[in-house]
Protein backbone atom coordinates (compact mmCIF):
# COMPACT_ATOMS: atom_id res chain seq x y z
CA UNK A 1 0.00 0.00 0.00
CA UNK A 2 2.86 2.36 0.90
CA UNK A 3 4.48 1.64 -2.45
CA UNK A 4 1.18 2.41 -4.20
CA UNK A 5 0.94 5.74 -2.36
CA UNK A 6 4.51 6.56 -3.36
CA UNK A 7 3.75 5.77 -6.99
CA UNK A 8 0.68 8.00 -6.88
CA UNK A 9 2.62 10.81 -5.25
CA UNK A 10 5.25 10.55 -7.98
CA UNK A 11 2.49 10.66 -10.58
CA UNK A 12 1.04 13.78 -8.98
CA UNK A 13 4.49 15.40 -9.01
CA UNK A 14 4.85 14.54 -12.71
CA UNK A 15 1.49 16.12 -13.45
CA UNK A 16 2.51 19.20 -11.50
CA UNK A 17 5.70 19.34 -13.57
CA UNK A 18 3.62 19.19 -16.75
CA UNK A 19 1.67 22.21 -15.60
CA UNK A 20 4.83 24.31 -15.29
CA UNK A 21 5.80 24.18 -18.98
CA UNK A 22 6.27 27.76 -20.16
CA UNK A 23 3.90 28.76 -22.99
CA UNK A 24 6.84 29.44 -25.31
CA UNK A 25 7.90 25.81 -24.89
CA UNK A 26 4.60 24.30 -25.99
CA UNK A 27 4.56 22.56 -29.37
CA UNK A 28 4.23 25.23 -32.05
CA UNK A 29 2.41 25.07 -35.35
CA UNK A 30 4.70 26.07 -38.22
CA UNK A 31 3.64 28.42 -40.98
CA UNK A 32 6.10 29.14 -43.76
CA UNK A 33 6.01 30.81 -47.13
CA UNK A 34 5.68 28.68 -50.25
CA UNK A 35 6.43 29.19 -53.94
CA UNK A 36 3.77 27.51 -56.09
CA UNK A 37 4.10 26.20 -59.64
CA UNK A 38 0.79 24.99 -61.10
CA UNK A 39 0.74 21.87 -63.27
CA UNK A 40 -1.30 23.85 -65.82
CA UNK A 41 -1.20 27.60 -66.44
CA UNK A 42 -3.65 27.72 -69.35
CA UNK A 43 -7.24 28.91 -69.09
CA UNK A 44 -8.98 25.56 -68.75
CA UNK A 45 -12.59 24.45 -68.64
CA UNK A 46 -13.21 21.03 -67.10
CA UNK A 47 -16.06 19.00 -65.71
CA UNK A 48 -15.09 17.37 -62.43
CA UNK A 49 -16.84 15.42 -59.71
CA UNK A 50 -16.81 16.37 -56.05
CA UNK A 51 -13.56 15.03 -54.64
CA UNK A 52 -11.68 15.21 -57.95
CA UNK A 53 -8.35 16.99 -58.06
CA UNK A 54 -8.87 19.90 -60.45
CA UNK A 55 -5.35 21.28 -60.38
CA UNK A 56 -2.17 20.67 -58.45
CA UNK A 57 0.80 22.84 -57.57
CA UNK A 58 4.36 21.92 -56.72
CA UNK A 59 4.96 23.89 -53.54
CA UNK A 60 8.47 24.72 -52.40
CA UNK A 61 9.50 26.33 -49.14
CA UNK A 62 12.83 27.86 -50.12
CA UNK A 63 15.82 28.60 -47.93
CA UNK A 64 15.79 32.06 -46.38
CA UNK A 65 18.69 31.74 -43.93
CA UNK A 66 21.99 29.95 -43.49
CA UNK A 67 23.50 28.61 -40.29
CA UNK A 68 27.29 28.27 -40.20
CA UNK A 69 28.46 25.08 -38.49
CA UNK A 70 31.76 23.27 -38.16
CA UNK A 71 30.67 20.83 -40.87
CA UNK A 72 29.63 23.60 -43.25
CA UNK A 73 26.67 25.90 -43.87
CA UNK A 74 23.15 24.55 -43.39
CA UNK A 75 20.25 26.15 -45.26
CA UNK A 76 17.10 26.93 -43.32
CA UNK A 77 13.65 28.31 -44.06
CA UNK A 78 11.96 30.84 -41.83
CA UNK A 79 8.72 29.68 -40.21
CA UNK A 80 6.17 31.73 -38.29
CA UNK A 81 4.87 30.41 -34.97
CA UNK A 82 2.70 31.73 -32.15
CA UNK A 83 5.80 32.86 -30.26
CA UNK A 84 8.02 34.28 -32.96
CA UNK A 85 10.07 32.76 -35.72
CA UNK A 86 11.83 29.45 -36.05
CA UNK A 87 14.30 28.49 -38.79
CA UNK A 88 13.96 24.93 -40.03
CA UNK A 89 15.69 22.30 -42.09
CA UNK A 90 13.95 19.03 -42.85
CA UNK A 91 14.26 17.61 -39.34
CA UNK A 92 15.18 20.39 -36.93
CA UNK A 93 14.12 23.94 -36.21
CA UNK A 94 16.27 26.55 -34.49
CA UNK A 95 15.32 29.62 -32.48
CA UNK A 96 17.04 32.83 -31.52
CA UNK A 97 15.03 33.29 -28.37
CA UNK A 98 17.11 36.08 -26.84
CA UNK A 99 17.35 37.97 -30.14
CA UNK A 100 21.16 38.25 -30.17
CA UNK A 101 21.61 36.96 -33.72
CA UNK A 102 22.56 33.42 -32.70
CA UNK A 103 20.48 30.28 -32.27
CA UNK A 104 20.14 29.32 -28.61
CA UNK A 105 17.29 26.78 -28.82
CA UNK A 106 16.56 23.80 -31.09
CA UNK A 107 13.32 21.90 -31.75
CA UNK A 108 12.29 18.68 -33.47
CA UNK A 109 10.30 19.23 -36.64
CA UNK A 110 7.29 16.93 -36.87
CA UNK A 111 5.20 16.24 -39.92
CA UNK A 112 1.55 15.28 -40.34
CA UNK A 113 1.27 11.69 -39.02
CA UNK A 114 -0.19 10.41 -42.29
CA UNK A 115 0.27 11.15 -45.97
CA UNK A 116 0.88 13.78 -47.32
CA UNK A 117 3.15 14.27 -44.28
CA UNK A 118 3.58 18.00 -44.67
CA UNK A 119 5.75 19.82 -42.06
CA UNK A 120 3.37 20.72 -39.29
CA UNK A 121 4.83 21.65 -35.93
CA UNK A 122 7.93 22.04 -33.79
CA UNK A 123 8.16 20.01 -30.60
CA UNK A 124 10.60 19.18 -27.83
CA UNK A 125 12.51 22.48 -27.39
CA UNK A 126 15.94 22.32 -25.78
CA UNK A 127 18.81 24.69 -25.22
CA UNK A 128 21.88 24.71 -27.43
CA UNK A 129 25.06 24.72 -25.33
CA UNK A 130 27.06 26.80 -27.76
CA UNK A 131 24.98 29.40 -29.66
CA UNK A 132 25.22 29.15 -33.46
CA UNK A 133 25.43 32.19 -35.73
CA UNK A 134 23.02 32.50 -38.65
CA UNK A 135 22.33 34.98 -41.41
CA UNK A 136 19.82 35.72 -44.13
CA UNK A 137 20.59 34.37 -47.60
CA UNK A 138 21.24 36.91 -50.32
CA UNK A 139 19.82 34.99 -53.27
CA UNK A 140 16.75 32.77 -53.59
CA UNK A 141 17.56 29.58 -51.77
CA UNK A 142 17.08 25.93 -52.65
CA UNK A 143 13.91 24.19 -51.57
CA UNK A 144 14.01 22.93 -48.00
CA UNK A 145 10.53 21.40 -48.30
CA UNK A 146 8.72 20.30 -51.43
CA UNK A 147 5.10 19.17 -51.30
CA UNK A 148 2.11 18.84 -53.60
CA UNK A 149 -0.83 21.15 -53.10
CA UNK A 150 -4.14 20.48 -54.84
CA UNK A 151 -7.46 22.11 -55.63
CA UNK A 152 -10.49 19.88 -55.04
CA UNK A 153 -14.22 20.43 -55.54
CA UNK A 154 -15.90 19.88 -52.17
CA UNK A 155 -19.43 19.93 -53.57
CA UNK A 156 -22.44 22.18 -53.04
CA UNK A 157 -23.31 23.70 -49.68
CA UNK A 158 -26.75 24.85 -50.70
CA UNK A 159 -28.62 24.92 -53.97
CA UNK A 160 -31.98 24.84 -55.64
CA UNK A 161 -32.47 21.79 -57.88
CA UNK A 162 -33.81 22.32 -61.40
CA UNK A 163 -35.67 19.93 -63.70
CA UNK A 164 -32.39 19.27 -65.48
CA UNK A 165 -30.89 17.99 -62.18
CA UNK A 166 -28.61 21.00 -61.96
CA UNK A 167 -28.37 23.42 -59.05
CA UNK A 168 -29.19 27.06 -59.69
CA UNK A 169 -28.49 29.15 -57.73
CA UNK A 170 -25.79 27.25 -55.92
CA UNK A 171 -23.33 28.04 -53.16
CA UNK A 172 -20.50 25.54 -53.17
CA UNK A 173 -16.96 25.12 -52.03
CA UNK A 174 -13.53 24.41 -53.42
CA UNK A 175 -10.80 23.22 -51.13
CA UNK A 176 -7.04 23.71 -51.29
CA UNK A 177 -4.99 21.18 -49.41
CA UNK A 178 -1.82 19.16 -49.15
CA UNK A 179 -2.02 16.11 -51.33
CA UNK A 180 0.04 12.96 -51.67
CA UNK A 181 -0.17 12.73 -55.46
CA UNK A 182 -2.05 10.30 -57.67
CA UNK A 183 -0.31 7.27 -56.19
CA UNK A 184 -1.29 8.06 -52.60
CA UNK A 185 -4.93 7.10 -52.05
CA UNK A 186 -7.27 9.51 -50.34
CA UNK A 187 -9.49 7.57 -47.96
CA UNK A 188 -12.61 8.39 -45.90
CA UNK A 189 -10.56 8.64 -42.70
CA UNK A 190 -8.73 11.65 -44.14
CA UNK A 191 -5.44 10.01 -45.18
CA UNK A 192 -3.86 11.44 -48.31
CA UNK A 193 -5.36 14.90 -47.79
CA UNK A 194 -4.89 17.81 -45.41
CA UNK A 195 -7.01 20.88 -45.98
CA UNK A 196 -5.44 24.35 -45.91
CA UNK A 197 -8.09 26.69 -47.32
CA UNK A 198 -11.75 26.69 -48.23
CA UNK A 199 -12.79 28.71 -51.27
CA UNK A 200 -16.42 29.70 -51.84
CA UNK A 201 -18.06 29.04 -55.16
CA UNK A 202 -21.14 30.96 -56.26
CA UNK A 203 -23.26 30.05 -59.25
CA UNK A 204 -26.16 32.35 -60.08
CA UNK A 205 -28.47 32.70 -63.03
CA UNK A 206 -27.40 35.06 -65.79
CA UNK A 207 -24.30 36.55 -64.25
CA UNK A 208 -21.63 34.29 -62.84
CA UNK A 209 -18.80 36.03 -61.05
CA UNK A 210 -15.25 35.26 -62.10
CA UNK A 211 -13.18 35.32 -58.95
CA UNK A 212 -9.45 35.66 -58.40
CA UNK A 213 -8.12 34.57 -55.06
CA UNK A 214 -4.87 36.08 -53.87
CA UNK A 215 -2.15 35.44 -52.95
CA UNK A 216 -2.89 31.96 -54.35
CA UNK A 217 -3.04 33.37 -57.88
CA UNK A 218 -6.06 31.29 -58.88
CA UNK A 219 -8.89 32.58 -61.05
CA UNK A 220 -12.03 30.48 -61.29
CA UNK A 221 -15.57 30.64 -62.56
CA UNK A 222 -18.20 27.93 -62.06
CA UNK A 223 -20.31 27.25 -65.14
CA UNK A 224 -22.69 24.43 -64.21
CA UNK A 225 -23.25 22.24 -61.16
CA UNK A 226 -25.41 19.15 -60.78
CA UNK A 227 -27.15 17.59 -57.81
CA UNK A 228 -24.97 14.48 -57.82
CA UNK A 229 -21.79 16.51 -57.52
CA UNK A 230 -20.40 17.30 -60.95
CA UNK A 231 -19.09 20.78 -61.64
CA UNK A 232 -18.12 22.46 -64.88
CA UNK A 233 -15.47 24.98 -63.98
CA UNK A 234 -13.25 27.41 -65.83
CA UNK A 235 -9.99 28.15 -64.08
CA UNK A 236 -6.49 29.46 -64.48
CA UNK A 237 -3.57 29.39 -62.07
CA UNK A 238 -0.32 31.31 -62.24
CA UNK A 239 2.98 30.65 -60.54
CA UNK A 240 3.40 32.63 -57.35
CA UNK A 241 6.46 33.17 -55.19
CA UNK A 242 6.85 33.26 -51.45
CA UNK A 243 3.22 33.30 -50.33
CA UNK A 244 1.69 32.65 -46.93
CA UNK A 245 -1.05 30.03 -47.31
CA UNK A 246 -2.33 30.85 -43.84
CA UNK A 247 -2.90 34.50 -44.68
CA UNK A 248 -6.50 35.60 -45.01
CA UNK A 249 -7.28 35.26 -48.72
CA UNK A 250 -8.31 38.29 -50.74
CA UNK A 251 -11.05 37.81 -53.30
CA UNK A 252 -11.30 39.89 -56.43
CA UNK A 253 -14.77 39.21 -57.84
CA UNK A 254 -15.49 40.62 -61.26
CA UNK A 255 -19.01 40.97 -62.62
CA UNK A 256 -19.16 38.87 -65.70
CA UNK A 257 -21.71 37.74 -68.27
CA UNK A 258 -22.11 34.02 -68.71
CA UNK A 259 -19.91 34.24 -71.79
CA UNK A 260 -16.57 32.51 -71.70
CA UNK A 261 -13.38 34.23 -72.88
CA UNK A 262 -13.70 32.29 -76.14
CA UNK A 263 -17.19 33.73 -76.66
CA UNK A 264 -16.03 37.29 -76.12
CA UNK A 265 -15.50 39.45 -79.16
CA UNK A 266 -11.87 40.09 -79.93
CA UNK A 267 -10.58 43.44 -78.69
CA UNK A 268 -10.08 46.08 -81.39
CA UNK A 269 -6.60 45.99 -82.93
CA UNK A 270 -4.19 48.44 -81.34
CA UNK A 271 -2.32 50.86 -83.50
CA UNK B 1 0.69 9.33 4.46
CA UNK B 2 -2.75 8.17 5.59
CA UNK B 3 -4.30 10.80 3.40
CA UNK B 4 -2.21 9.57 0.47
CA UNK B 5 -3.37 6.01 1.11
CA UNK B 6 -6.98 7.18 1.23
CA UNK B 7 -6.48 8.90 -2.09
CA UNK B 8 -4.94 5.76 -3.48
CA UNK B 9 -8.03 3.70 -2.63
CA UNK B 10 -10.43 6.08 -4.35
CA UNK B 11 -10.76 5.83 -8.14
CA UNK B 12 -9.16 8.67 -10.07
CA UNK B 13 -11.37 9.79 -12.91
CA UNK B 14 -10.23 11.76 -15.91
CA UNK B 15 -12.66 12.95 -18.56
CA UNK B 16 -11.63 13.85 -22.07
CA UNK B 17 -13.96 15.46 -24.56
CA UNK B 18 -13.48 15.24 -28.29
CA UNK B 19 -15.61 16.69 -31.05
CA UNK B 20 -16.10 14.80 -34.28
CA UNK B 21 -17.57 16.62 -37.22
CA UNK B 22 -18.65 15.52 -40.63
CA UNK B 23 -20.39 17.22 -43.54
CA UNK B 24 -23.72 15.69 -44.49
CA UNK B 25 -24.93 16.32 -48.03
CA UNK B 26 -28.70 16.07 -48.29
CA UNK B 27 -31.43 16.48 -50.81
CA UNK B 28 -34.55 17.66 -49.02
CA UNK B 29 -37.45 16.27 -51.04
CA UNK B 30 -40.28 18.50 -52.15
CA UNK B 31 -43.74 17.94 -50.69
CA UNK B 32 -46.47 20.45 -51.43
CA UNK B 33 -49.41 18.33 -50.27
CA UNK B 34 -49.85 20.42 -47.10
CA UNK B 35 -50.03 23.76 -48.91
CA UNK B 36 -52.81 25.95 -47.55
CA UNK B 37 -53.43 23.82 -44.44
CA UNK B 38 -53.34 25.10 -40.88
CA UNK B 39 -51.80 23.04 -38.08
CA UNK B 40 -51.65 23.45 -34.32
CA UNK B 41 -48.60 21.76 -32.84
CA UNK B 42 -47.50 21.34 -29.25
CA UNK B 43 -44.03 21.22 -27.73
CA UNK B 44 -41.76 18.66 -29.37
CA UNK B 45 -44.06 18.27 -32.37
CA UNK B 46 -42.93 19.14 -35.87
CA UNK B 47 -44.74 21.75 -37.93
CA UNK B 48 -44.19 19.91 -41.21
CA UNK B 49 -42.10 16.94 -42.30
CA UNK B 50 -40.69 15.48 -45.48
CA UNK B 51 -37.94 13.08 -46.47
CA UNK B 52 -34.27 13.73 -47.14
CA UNK B 53 -31.96 11.53 -49.19
CA UNK B 54 -28.29 11.58 -50.05
CA UNK B 55 -27.62 13.21 -53.45
CA UNK B 56 -26.01 9.94 -54.53
CA UNK B 57 -27.08 6.30 -54.39
CA UNK B 58 -25.69 3.06 -55.80
CA UNK B 59 -27.02 -0.46 -56.34
CA UNK B 60 -24.76 -3.29 -55.23
CA UNK B 61 -24.37 -5.97 -57.92
CA UNK B 62 -22.94 -8.66 -55.66
CA UNK B 63 -23.43 -9.74 -52.05
CA UNK B 64 -20.50 -8.85 -49.79
CA UNK B 65 -19.52 -9.24 -46.18
CA UNK B 66 -17.85 -6.31 -44.48
CA UNK B 67 -16.42 -5.90 -41.00
CA UNK B 68 -14.38 -7.90 -38.56
CA UNK B 69 -14.91 -10.62 -36.00
CA UNK B 70 -18.14 -9.98 -34.14
CA UNK B 71 -19.39 -7.11 -36.26
CA UNK B 72 -19.40 -8.48 -39.79
CA UNK B 73 -22.45 -7.53 -41.77
CA UNK B 74 -23.85 -8.71 -45.08
CA UNK B 75 -24.85 -6.29 -47.79
CA UNK B 76 -27.01 -8.12 -50.28
CA UNK B 77 -27.00 -8.01 -54.06
CA UNK B 78 -29.42 -5.36 -55.28
CA UNK B 79 -29.25 -3.35 -52.07
CA UNK B 80 -29.40 0.44 -52.58
CA UNK B 81 -26.58 2.20 -50.76
CA UNK B 82 -26.57 5.91 -49.93
CA UNK B 83 -23.66 8.17 -50.84
CA UNK B 84 -21.54 9.90 -48.23
CA UNK B 85 -18.89 12.51 -49.00
CA UNK B 86 -16.20 12.57 -46.40
CA UNK B 87 -12.87 14.38 -46.60
CA UNK B 88 -12.86 14.59 -50.42
CA UNK B 89 -13.95 10.96 -50.91
CA UNK B 90 -17.34 9.47 -51.85
CA UNK B 91 -18.35 6.18 -50.28
CA UNK B 92 -21.64 4.28 -50.51
CA UNK B 93 -23.12 2.98 -47.30
CA UNK B 94 -25.60 0.38 -46.14
CA UNK B 95 -26.45 -1.62 -43.08
CA UNK B 96 -28.10 -4.66 -41.63
CA UNK B 97 -28.97 -5.71 -38.13
CA UNK B 98 -26.49 -7.72 -36.12
CA UNK B 99 -27.79 -11.14 -35.22
CA UNK B 100 -27.89 -12.31 -31.61
CA UNK B 101 -24.67 -14.32 -31.94
CA UNK B 102 -22.58 -11.47 -33.35
CA UNK B 103 -24.00 -9.05 -30.78
CA UNK B 104 -22.72 -11.38 -28.03
CA UNK B 105 -19.29 -11.65 -29.66
CA UNK B 106 -19.12 -7.89 -29.98
CA UNK B 107 -19.84 -7.53 -26.27
CA UNK B 108 -17.05 -9.98 -25.48
CA UNK B 109 -14.60 -8.03 -27.62
CA UNK B 110 -15.49 -4.81 -25.80
CA UNK B 111 -14.91 -6.52 -22.46
CA UNK B 112 -11.46 -7.67 -23.58
CA UNK B 113 -10.53 -4.25 -24.86
CA UNK B 114 -11.57 -2.47 -21.70
CA UNK B 115 -10.09 -4.91 -19.16
CA UNK B 116 -7.87 -3.19 -16.62
CA UNK B 117 -9.08 0.30 -17.30
CA UNK B 118 -12.76 1.11 -17.00
CA UNK B 119 -13.52 2.87 -20.25
CA UNK B 120 -16.95 4.42 -20.31
CA UNK B 121 -18.00 5.56 -23.74
CA UNK B 122 -20.91 7.83 -24.27
CA UNK B 123 -23.07 7.34 -26.19
CA UNK B 124 -22.88 3.52 -26.17
CA UNK B 125 -22.70 1.94 -29.56
CA UNK B 126 -25.99 1.18 -31.22
CA UNK B 127 -26.70 -2.36 -32.35
CA UNK B 128 -27.11 -1.06 -35.90
CA UNK B 129 -23.90 -0.97 -37.86
CA UNK B 130 -23.13 0.68 -41.15
CA UNK B 131 -20.52 -0.17 -43.74
CA UNK B 132 -19.38 2.21 -46.43
CA UNK B 133 -17.76 0.97 -49.63
CA UNK B 134 -15.05 2.83 -51.53
CA UNK B 135 -14.21 2.68 -55.24
CA UNK B 136 -10.93 4.59 -55.13
CA UNK B 137 -10.04 4.13 -58.81
CA UNK B 138 -13.61 4.80 -60.04
CA UNK B 139 -13.78 1.63 -62.11
CA UNK B 140 -17.27 0.66 -60.96
CA UNK B 141 -16.00 -1.84 -58.38
CA UNK B 142 -15.82 -1.31 -54.62
CA UNK B 143 -12.47 -2.48 -53.35
CA UNK B 144 -12.48 -1.51 -49.68
CA UNK B 145 -14.95 -1.22 -46.81
CA UNK B 146 -15.13 1.42 -44.11
CA UNK B 147 -17.16 1.50 -40.95
CA UNK B 148 -18.27 3.99 -38.40
CA UNK B 149 -18.42 3.68 -34.65
CA UNK B 150 -22.02 4.62 -34.08
CA UNK B 151 -24.63 6.25 -36.26
CA UNK B 152 -26.68 9.15 -34.99
CA UNK B 153 -29.96 7.80 -33.77
CA UNK B 154 -32.85 7.98 -36.23
CA UNK B 155 -30.71 9.08 -39.15
CA UNK B 156 -29.06 6.53 -41.36
CA UNK B 157 -27.32 9.28 -43.29
CA UNK B 158 -25.11 10.54 -40.47
CA UNK B 159 -21.99 8.56 -39.74
CA UNK B 160 -18.85 9.45 -37.85
CA UNK B 161 -15.30 8.18 -37.44
CA UNK B 162 -14.66 6.10 -40.51
CA UNK B 163 -12.22 3.22 -40.05
CA UNK B 164 -11.07 0.61 -42.54
CA UNK B 165 -12.88 -2.74 -42.30
CA UNK B 166 -12.44 -6.13 -43.92
CA UNK B 167 -14.24 -6.71 -47.21
CA UNK B 168 -14.96 -10.29 -48.36
CA UNK B 169 -14.36 -9.53 -52.05
CA UNK B 170 -14.44 -6.61 -54.50
CA UNK B 171 -18.00 -5.91 -55.63
CA UNK B 172 -19.37 -4.16 -58.70
CA UNK B 173 -22.04 -1.49 -58.40
CA UNK B 174 -24.00 0.98 -60.50
CA UNK B 175 -25.10 4.51 -59.68
CA UNK B 176 -28.88 4.94 -59.46
CA UNK B 177 -31.33 7.80 -58.97
CA UNK B 178 -30.66 9.13 -55.45
CA UNK B 179 -34.40 9.18 -54.75
CA UNK B 180 -34.20 5.36 -54.64
CA UNK B 181 -31.79 5.50 -51.71
CA UNK B 182 -32.62 5.29 -48.01
CA UNK B 183 -34.28 8.38 -46.62
CA UNK B 184 -34.18 10.21 -43.33
CA UNK B 185 -36.95 12.39 -41.97
CA UNK B 186 -36.54 16.15 -42.39
CA UNK B 187 -38.78 18.36 -40.29
CA UNK B 188 -39.40 21.93 -39.26
CA UNK B 189 -39.25 22.10 -35.46
CA UNK B 190 -40.21 25.03 -33.29
CA UNK B 191 -39.33 26.37 -29.87
CA UNK B 192 -40.36 29.38 -27.86
CA UNK B 193 -37.65 31.66 -26.60
CA UNK B 194 -37.80 33.96 -23.58
CA UNK B 195 -39.24 36.84 -25.54
CA UNK B 196 -42.34 36.94 -27.67
CA UNK B 197 -40.73 35.06 -30.53
CA UNK B 198 -40.89 31.57 -31.95
CA UNK B 199 -37.79 30.00 -33.48
CA UNK B 200 -38.23 27.52 -36.30
CA UNK B 201 -35.42 25.17 -37.28
CA UNK B 202 -34.75 22.44 -39.81
CA UNK B 203 -33.98 19.07 -38.24
CA UNK B 204 -32.69 15.95 -39.99
CA UNK B 205 -32.02 13.07 -37.62
CA UNK B 206 -30.18 14.67 -34.74
CA UNK B 207 -28.82 17.45 -36.93
CA UNK B 208 -30.10 20.99 -36.90
CA UNK B 209 -29.77 23.10 -40.00
CA UNK B 210 -31.21 26.48 -40.84
CA UNK B 211 -33.24 28.41 -38.30
CA UNK B 212 -35.45 31.49 -38.43
CA UNK B 213 -37.31 33.44 -35.77
CA UNK B 214 -40.64 35.21 -35.98
CA UNK B 215 -42.52 37.45 -33.53
CA UNK B 216 -45.68 36.03 -32.01
CA UNK B 217 -48.48 38.10 -33.58
CA UNK B 218 -50.64 40.00 -31.16
CA UNK B 219 -54.43 39.39 -31.39
CA UNK B 220 -55.81 41.06 -34.48
CA UNK B 221 -52.36 41.60 -35.99
CA UNK B 222 -51.37 40.00 -39.31
CA UNK B 223 -49.48 36.68 -39.07
CA UNK B 224 -45.69 36.56 -39.05
CA UNK B 225 -44.17 35.17 -42.23
CA UNK B 226 -41.29 32.69 -41.92
CA UNK B 227 -39.18 31.34 -44.77
CA UNK B 228 -37.08 28.33 -43.87
CA UNK B 229 -35.58 25.42 -45.82
CA UNK B 230 -37.69 26.14 -48.87
CA UNK B 231 -40.97 26.42 -46.94
CA UNK B 232 -43.13 29.49 -46.34
CA UNK B 233 -45.00 29.46 -43.04
CA UNK B 234 -47.39 31.93 -41.43
CA UNK B 235 -47.26 31.99 -37.64
CA UNK B 236 -50.85 32.73 -36.65
CA UNK B 237 -50.83 32.39 -32.88
CA UNK B 238 -49.15 31.03 -29.78
CA UNK B 239 -51.29 29.65 -26.97
CA UNK B 240 -49.41 29.99 -23.68
CA UNK B 241 -51.87 27.75 -21.83
CA UNK B 242 -51.26 24.73 -24.03
CA UNK B 243 -47.79 25.81 -25.16
CA UNK B 244 -48.81 25.30 -28.78
CA UNK B 245 -48.48 27.29 -31.97
CA UNK B 246 -50.88 27.56 -34.88
CA UNK B 247 -49.23 27.81 -38.27
CA UNK B 248 -50.59 28.10 -41.78
CA UNK B 249 -48.42 26.28 -44.28
CA UNK B 250 -48.41 28.67 -47.19
CA UNK B 251 -45.87 26.61 -49.13
CA UNK B 252 -44.54 23.23 -48.03
CA UNK B 253 -41.10 21.86 -48.84
CA UNK B 254 -39.61 22.56 -52.25
CA UNK B 255 -36.67 20.39 -53.25
CA UNK B 256 -33.49 21.81 -51.77
CA UNK B 257 -29.84 20.74 -51.62
CA UNK B 258 -28.23 21.33 -48.24
CA UNK B 259 -24.93 20.52 -46.59
CA UNK B 260 -25.30 20.21 -42.84
CA UNK B 261 -22.48 20.02 -40.38
CA UNK B 262 -22.81 16.92 -38.23
CA UNK B 263 -21.18 17.27 -34.85
CA UNK B 264 -20.87 14.68 -32.14
CA UNK B 265 -19.30 15.34 -28.78
CA UNK B 266 -17.84 12.27 -27.15
CA UNK B 267 -16.89 12.38 -23.51
CA UNK B 268 -14.63 9.53 -22.55
CA UNK B 269 -14.17 8.94 -18.83
CA UNK B 270 -11.19 6.91 -17.73
CA UNK B 271 -11.35 5.55 -14.18
CA UNK B 272 -8.13 4.22 -12.69
CA UNK B 273 -8.42 1.98 -9.60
Amino acid sequence: MTRLAAVLALGALSLAACDTIAPEDYARRLSMNWSLSPDNVEVTRRTVESGDVILSWTAKAKATHVMDTATGPISLVKARTTFGQLYCDQKTCYEDRDGDGTFDMMWDLSRNYAEPKQPQQATNPRKIKTPIAFRATQATGAAIFEQLLALVYSGPMEGVPTKEQTLLPMLGELSVGWYGGAKVPRTPDGQGWSEEQKIPLILVEGVTPRTTINPLGLTYMPVRATIDGTLELEFQARAVEDIDLDAKPKFDVEGKNDKTPADKPAPPPQT
Amino acid sequence: MLAAIGLALAPVAHAQTSVTTTDIHLLILGDRTKDGTTVTVGPGQSVITTKAVSPRAARLKKEIKAGGLGNEIVLKEGEILFGRFDKTVWTYCGTNQLNAESRLTSGAAMAVLTAGVSLLLEPMMDATRFRCLLDADKDGVFESAWGSGAPQLESALVLFDMERQNLSAPAAYERVDPHQGPAAEARINWSKGRGATITFSLGVGDLTGQSASAPIPTPGAPPSLVKIAGTKLKLLAYDAKTDAITVEIEEGFSELYLRLNGRRIITTTYSYY
